[in-house]
């Protein structure tokens, strides 16, 4: 890659942020920095580029879905149409393939498949415990995740507490998107007022500086303590309970650096208008409503979870974000998008016409809510546009059609210019590209190329 | 294996049904996909399915039939015939020679012996080839049929080899605690209690499982958000236990008995009549509640009591009474009765309270004044009384009245007449009869004026007393002129019933330790003194604190560190527990908390096989009764050596205890897959009956049930072969029993003998967890049973099956259509076992209800037959079938208790210690508490393997 290097100093300044430079150097790769080149960081000044995900599970009814032609005077169908005044910042994209969400001699489980190979390009397997591989957005939060407070947002609508495995698959492959290497799947939170709290508190409200910073010493050298523990413990153990210990040192790892970060940095100012999201309560259970599978919360659940998902991005708290709106083999009922019926089991249609009509409006009821996510995101205004101008956003299923479970021809559509760097409003023909070659693609216009990533065979040009 | 005693009585076919799952699930799966492409092959043959777990020909001991050898001979030359080709062709080039790739050499293989020794590498190779790992993807590929022999005769191999071998306890990965066991470990760390409800691990991200259970080791992460979350429990756990309020309240001292009370009255006056009203009974009425009416104060004057306060420090009087007043008779409630306390010559507040009129004598209200400081000794108080809101006022009041006279109540109706005050105030007074007490009007009573804030912690403001107006200061009783029945603003009446002291209130815990919850003591086990520096007092509360945290004795060095983190954040000026609790949030953040390590001797050492010490079978024994750390007594055997010794009692009193609950929380709700009733929502346009109620009801009718089998220690046959249950209204109802029932009550029942209720599988819980929301499921009710009571779950269907033909066209009953289904032989294979049970279950609709015809209005045809041609009908007829698996049961039950309780899959190996395991409980009368205790004193439980060749890589 022919990139004039810069010290990192100066991209860091030219991203407007400020960081312990001796603290992450001791911790990050140079090269996390190569891929920024001069372009971005002049670009960045408008806004900075991000990425996301956004899942739906059960496939799609495609014939709803595909238009019927290439090119930029496509027909939108009945469901794309809910997207109809996107058009100008979309890109539909067929044909695609996620090839090892296909048995590939393992015996059946297409969720939890497909949900785990989507953004890995990895193949699952039942045998042998969790091992998969990195997923795109981890990728990119190693790439350009150092800037931001979050490397990246994992958020979600199920908590998983309920779900039963997929065909003998771990429960990790059907509700985790995120992997941050082959054996540790980054949870989502599903919970705002979490996120919320996660995003902007740094500390704690009303609180002086110089309790603050007591509190800040207490914190590291608790979190020193416990590291040095666990490298001793380490130690003394066999090979697969390392493998554990890893998974810890590496969290807590990550929280350091947060702290590290938010000692040397204010509190992220909260964007006018935000407030911190009202969760009803089950007074039955004491715990709070729609957190949960099957849920009637659901549409103010997924709402504010999109408010967060906005807040994080206009705050610049993270430019990478994954967010299912369901975990795969999902049974969530949607009455108010006139489909009061279990997702799933309506996914399994057998070429019922009635089915596949509820189906679809599932499918659109979904999409009522992305395009809730854009309207927000398309109204932050940025350098020239929007926030929705800089970003990337691919909303998909590794399941095509629900009742067959297949992985290619996959319901695909991009949302965003990712900083005019592409070229929207049209409807591209990819088939049998593997969908990792998009993601590659994606990671590219987001400042955080890299050359191959699971089953990738290349870049699909979006230009 | 049988019951001892009694012939093996499983028919051949309904054994060879039921596959067993092992660690060859996804080997059978893969065999069994291969064998659908060739469905001619399932009919001539269907022992293809059993060909990792060979079934008997003849009933046979369940030790050696599910160990009998498969038809090929498993020797060094078969294996150079069918095995050595595949890995001189794929991996000689890696694992032949000293520089092997993770320490795996099939060159060593060269004889019977060698082959026998190599049996790890031997398992190793099958999970790496069933995962299709190896060989590496850049080599060329075996083909599937390659890989299918291979795996094939290496799996028979080991087998084979496991069923005679020396007993493998198997590896536990180290456990992190799950949600259930986070919260139920800092519970039982802390002290806390039911009353604190405090569960900090309601809001972790949810844990993953494996082989069926949240507590898989193996399964169980830790993501950055969970860490987060770690760090946020451990900074509120602390707090809540440190700085919270004392859990023991102040010392009451109350005098009820008001004849034992002093009264008094100024010196410059008559004294009041006193009235003492005792005991009463409603006239015609049936006896009553004795009324207490106290002693009276008509006009003014004062009660006082005598008492030695123990230490200086905050005290709250109160008194229970009530007024009374010409007021309050007309229905007004201005009507006041001005009381003040004093100690000694001290008023406690400033200003006398008006005490509201409103309640009555059957009623009195409670008054109280806010905190005062008294001094410790010996101190008179008193209540002081006066019915005017001055002297000026009483005597204006007065000079009104006269010139415009209102008609004054009959006092005799608003108390019971007074009666001459005894010479002696404190000698008991005489009974009256007074009027039914309820008709008594207006008796003004005192409120609450004086509370508010929480005193007793000290932390809170307390609220002054609604006082009104300023009696002369000093003086301390009523004064006035004694008269009938003057009519002034306020009460002319003070009744007292009791008068109480309450204190000293708490202060901190640091003056106050006793009044301390445990929570606190677990934590501040020492403070600093005179005697014991700030870095000594830490350093005890460090070890007391941390030994029971890691749930082992916590090294020097371990207390060294520690207790330099203290120093390095602790200042002078800080308060002590402050730093204590921030010290003690890395002993809750540390790996040792939050994971079950199981110290390896030697790590890198082959086959260390070593039994766990005694600190480490406490916890697994705990966290498998429990979910929950071990307790005092299991430490403390565990630290004299004698826990091992003492299991079988230990084990007794475990089960006996609450926390044991856990068991039915935690093993038997994810056995049964009883999350799921969660889900249950019949569509009540079909189900009009379906009542919500039922929800509930049924999840707590199975955890009854298996409560009950626990708790009454009855044999395990029992979860096929009830014929009792527990029951509440809406349950009766659904199951058609007579007899009084409420909503709130579960009552156990017990069925006839020809009923089809009685054990679990027709218990609604899982008649409906098995059903979808418009109609049941034999399929998903088949599967639940060969998932959950015979561990032969059938392989899940297989991808892209392929539609049906004419599918739209399908008509008839459900049974039809679902015999068009299985018409398929794709689908038959497995769907025939699946469906025949679930069909038998059909008279059940999708809440349990009973029925005979379906919701077409269709007949129920409960018949089906397993693929040997055995007929049978309805519920009763499969649960006598089941009973005659029983042994399959047991060991299924065995397989699932094992697999919890050491919280890893069931290996290959594990098939010996199941073997013992069930032999030790069919000889103690399939007990539930033999199961625990066979479990418990395995090789399983009590060992650890050490590092094979290869478990590094």
């Amino acid at each position: 890659m022919n990139t004039p290097t810069l010290s990192r100093r100066k991209v860091l300044r030219g991203l407007g942020t400020a960081m312990a430079l001796p603290f992450l150097e001791s911790l990050l790769p140079c090269r996390s920095f190569a891929a920024l080149s001069t372009d971005t960081v002049a670009k960045a000044a408008a806004g900075p580029r991000r990425v996301a995900w956004v899942y739906v599970p059960n496939g799609i009814d495609m014939q709803n879905w595909t238009p019927a032609t290439f090119g930029a005077d496509y027909e939108l169908t009945p469901t794309l149409n809910v997207l109809a005044d996107y058009r100008s910042k979309m890109m539909v994209i067929s044909g695609l393939v996620c090839d090892k969400a296909n048995p590939n001699g393992d015996t059946p489980g297409d969720h939890a498949r497909a949900n785990s190979a989507y953004l890995t390009g990895t193949q699952p397997r039942k045998a042998g415990g969790i091992h998969l591989g990195v997923s795109a957005d981890q990728v990119a939060a190693a790439k350009i995740g150092q800037s931001t407070k979050f490397p990246s947002l994992e958020i979600g609508m199920e908590d998983g507490k309920k779900a039963s495995t997929d065909s003998g698959y771990p429960l990790a492959y059907s509700h985790n998107l995120s992997w941050r290497n082959a054996t540790t799947p980054v949870t989502k939170d599903v919970d705002p007022q979490s996120v919320f709290d996660r995003m902007f508190t740094n500390g704690i409200p009303g609180e002086t500086e110089e309790a603050r910073a007591i509190r800040e010493h207490d914190q590291s050298s608790i979190l020193d303590f416990v590291l040095n523990d666990a490298n001793s413990v380490q130690k003394r153990l066999a090979a697969n309970d390392r493998q554990k210990l890893d998974e810890y040192l590496t969290s807590v790892r990550e929280i350091e650096i947060r702290l590290q970060r938010a000692k040397n940095e204010p509190p992220p100012p909260l964007p006018a208008g935000a407030v911190r999201p009202e969760m009803a309560y089950d007074s039955s259970t004491e715990k709070k409503v729609g957190i949960s599978t099957s849920s009637d919360a659901y549409p103010t659940h997924i709402q504010l979870m999109i408010d967060m998902m906005v807040l994080a991005f206009q705050a610049d708290l993270t430019r990478v974000i994954t967010f299912p709106f369901a975990d795969e083999g999902s049974n969530q009922q949607y009455p108010w998008g006139d489909a009061n019926v279990p997702h799933h089991g309506t996914s399994h249609h057998m070429g019922d016409e009635a089915k596949m009509a509820l189906l679809a409006k599932i499918n659109q009821y979904h999409l009522t809510q992305f395009k809730y996510m854009l309207g927000k995101l398309d109204s932050i205004q940025e350098g020239n546009g929007s926030i929705l101008d800089n970003c990337l956003i691919g909303y998909g299923s590794g399941n095509s059609d629900g009742n067959r479970h297949n992985h290619d021809n996959l319901p695909f559509v991009l949302l965003g210019k990712g900083g005019n760097s592409i070229k929207t409003g049209r409807h591209l023909d990819a088939t049998g590209v593997p969908i990792n070659n998009l993601w590659l693609s994606m990671l590219e216009h987001t400042g955080a190329s890299v050359d191959k990533l699971g089953d990738s065979t290349g870049k699909l040009s979006l230009t | 294996m049988p019951c001892p005693g009694k012939p093996h009585q499983a028919p051949k076919a309904v054994v060879s049904l039921f596959i067993r799952r092992g660690r060859g699930l996804s080997f059978a799966a893969i065999i069994l996909t291969a064998g659908l492409f060739a469905p001619g092959l399932i009919k001539s043959a269907p022992t293809t399915f059993t060909k990792t777990t060979p079934q008997p020909a003849t009933p046979t001991p369940a030790t050696k039939s599910a160990a009998s050898a498969p038809a090929v001979p498993l020797n060094y030359a078969d294996f150079k015939k069918n095995v050595q080709p595949f890995l001189s062709s794929h991996c000689y080039d890696c694992h032949s020679d000293t520089d092997s790739e993770g320490e795996v050499r099939f060159d060593l293989i060269h004889d019977d012996a060698s082959l026998a020794q190599n049996v790890p590498t031997l398992e190793k190779a099958v999970k790496m080839l069933t995962a299709r790992k190896m060989p590496p993807m850049d080599q060329p590929r075996p083909t599937e049929d390659e890989y299918h022999s291979t795996i094939t005769w290496m799996s028979n191999f080991t087998d084979n080899f496991y069923s005679s071998g020396p007993i493998n306890p198997g590896r536990v990965t180290i456990h992190r605690l799950n949600r259930a066991e986070y919260d139920n470990t800092i519970r039982d760390l802390f002290g806390f209690t039911a009353a604190d409800d405090y569960h900090p691990a309601d809001t972790f991200p949810a844990d993953d499982s494996g082989f069926g259970f949240d507590n898989n080791g193996e399964m169980l992460t830790i993501a950055p958000v969970l860490f987060e979350k770690y760090i946020k429990a451990a900074q509120q756990t602390l707090d809540k236990a440190v700085f919270t309020d004392p859990s023991v309240p102040p010392p009451v001292k109350e005098w009820d008995d008001m004849t034992t009370v002093g009264s008094d009255i100024p010196k410059d006056e008559p004294p009041p009549p006193i009235a003492a009203a005792p005991a009463n009974n409603r006239g015609g009425n049936g006896p009553a509640a004795p009324l207490n009416y106290g002693r009276v104060l008509e006009h003014y004057g004062s009660f006082y009591v005598d008492y030695n306060f123990p230490v200086d420090g905050d005290y709250v009087f109160s008194l229970k009474g009530y007024a009374s007043g010409p007021a309050a008779a007309r229905g007004a409630t201005a009507a006041t009765a001005n009381v003040l306390f004093y100690v000694d010559d001290q008023p406690v507040t400033p200003e006398r309270a008006a005490l509201k009129v409103g309640a009555r004598a059957n009623a009195p209200a409670a008054y109280e004044e806010p905190k005062f400081h008294v001094t410790a000794g010996q101190h008179r108080i008193y209540i002081s009384f006066r019915n005017g809101a001055s002297v000026d006022d009483f005597k204006a009041a007065l000079a009104a009245n006269a010139a415009n006279p209102t008609p004054a109540p009959d006092p005799s109706a608003v108390i019971p007449p007074p009666l001459p005050a005894p010479a002696d105030a404190s000698a008991p007074a005489a009974a009256a009869t007074p009027a039914d007490a309820n008709a008594a009007p207006a008796v003004a009573a005192a409120s609450a004026a004086g509370t508010g804030g929480n005193r007793r912690n000290g932390f809170g403001g307390a609220a002054g007393a609604a006082g009104t107006a300023r009696l002369g200061a000093g003086a301390r009783g009523g004064r006035g002129p004694i008269g009938p029945q003057p009519v002034v603003p306020g009460s002319t009446i003070l009744g007292v019933t009791s008068i109480k002291i309450e204190g000293p209130l708490f202060t901190n815990a640091v003056d106050m330790p006793e009044r301390m919850p445990q929570s606190y003591h677990t934590v501040m086990a020492a403070r600093p003194s005179d005697t014991l520096t700030r870095a000594q007092a830490a350093e005890k509360i460090i070890r007391s604190f941390t030994t029971r945290a890691y749930r082992r004795p916590v090294t020097d060095e371990e207390v060294k560190g520690l207790l330099d983190l203290f120093n390095s954040i602790d200042t002078p000026d800080r308060p002590f527990e402050k730093s204590m609790t921030v010290t003690l949030q890395a002993v809750l953040l540390n790996t040792n908390f939050l994971f079950r390590v199981e110290q390896e001797p030697q790590p890198g050492e082959a086959d260390n096989t070593h039994t766990l010490n005694e600190y480490e079978l406490a916890s697994r024994l705990s966290y498998f009764l429990w979910s929950s750390m071990p307790d005092d007594e299991l430490f403390n055997l565990a630290a004299k050596g004698q826990l091992r010794a003492n299991l079988d009692a230990q084990i007794s009193r475990m089960l006996k205890d609450p926390k044991a609950d856990a068991l039915m929380k935690n093993f038997a709700v994810q056995w049964l897959q009883l999350r799921k009733v969660d889900d249950v929502n019949p569509d009540t346009t079909i189900f009009k009956d379906f009542d919500p109620a039922l929800k509930p009801a049924m999840l707590k009718e199975t955890e009854l049930f298996f409560n009950s089998i626990k708790d009454e220690d009855h044999s395990v046959l029992d979860f096929i072969g009830a014929n009792y249950s527990f029951v509440n209204a809406p349950l009766a109802k659904l199951y058609g029993l007579d007899g009084n029932f409420t909503d709130d009550n579960f009552q156990r029942v017990t069925f006839p003998k020809d009923s089809v209720r009685g054990g679990l599988v027709t218990q609604a819980s899982i008649l409906a967890i098995t059903s979808y929301n418009n109609r049941t499921s034999p399929v998903q009710r088949g599967k639940w049973v060969l998932e959950n009571l015979l561990d032969a779950a059938p392989p899940p269907p297989p991808a892209n099956v392929p539609a049906l033909d004419g599918e739209k066209e399908l008509t008839g009953t459900l049974k039809e259509r679902m015999e068009m289904h299985r018409a398929n032989p794709a689908c038959a294979a497995c769907h025939e076992r699946m469906d025949a049970i679930g069909f038998s279950l059909e008279n059940f609709d999708v809440s349990g209800a009973w029925r005979t015809k379906d919701t077409n209005n269709d007949p129920i045809d409960a018949t089906g037959s397993f693929p040997d041609g055995t007929k049978f009908d309805g519920a009763l007829q499969l649960k006598q079938s089941l009973m005659a698996s029983k042994d399959q049961f047991c060991r299924c039950l065995a397989d699932k208790m094992l697999t919890y309780a050491i919280g890893r899959g069931i290996e290959p190996y594990d098939k010996r210690t199941i073997d013992t395991i069930l032999s030790t409980m069919h000889q103690n009368g399939d007990k539930f508490s033999a199961l625990i205790k066979a479990i418990v004193v395995s090789d399983a439980f009590q060992k650890r393997r050490g590092i094979e060749p290869g478990d590094n890589s």
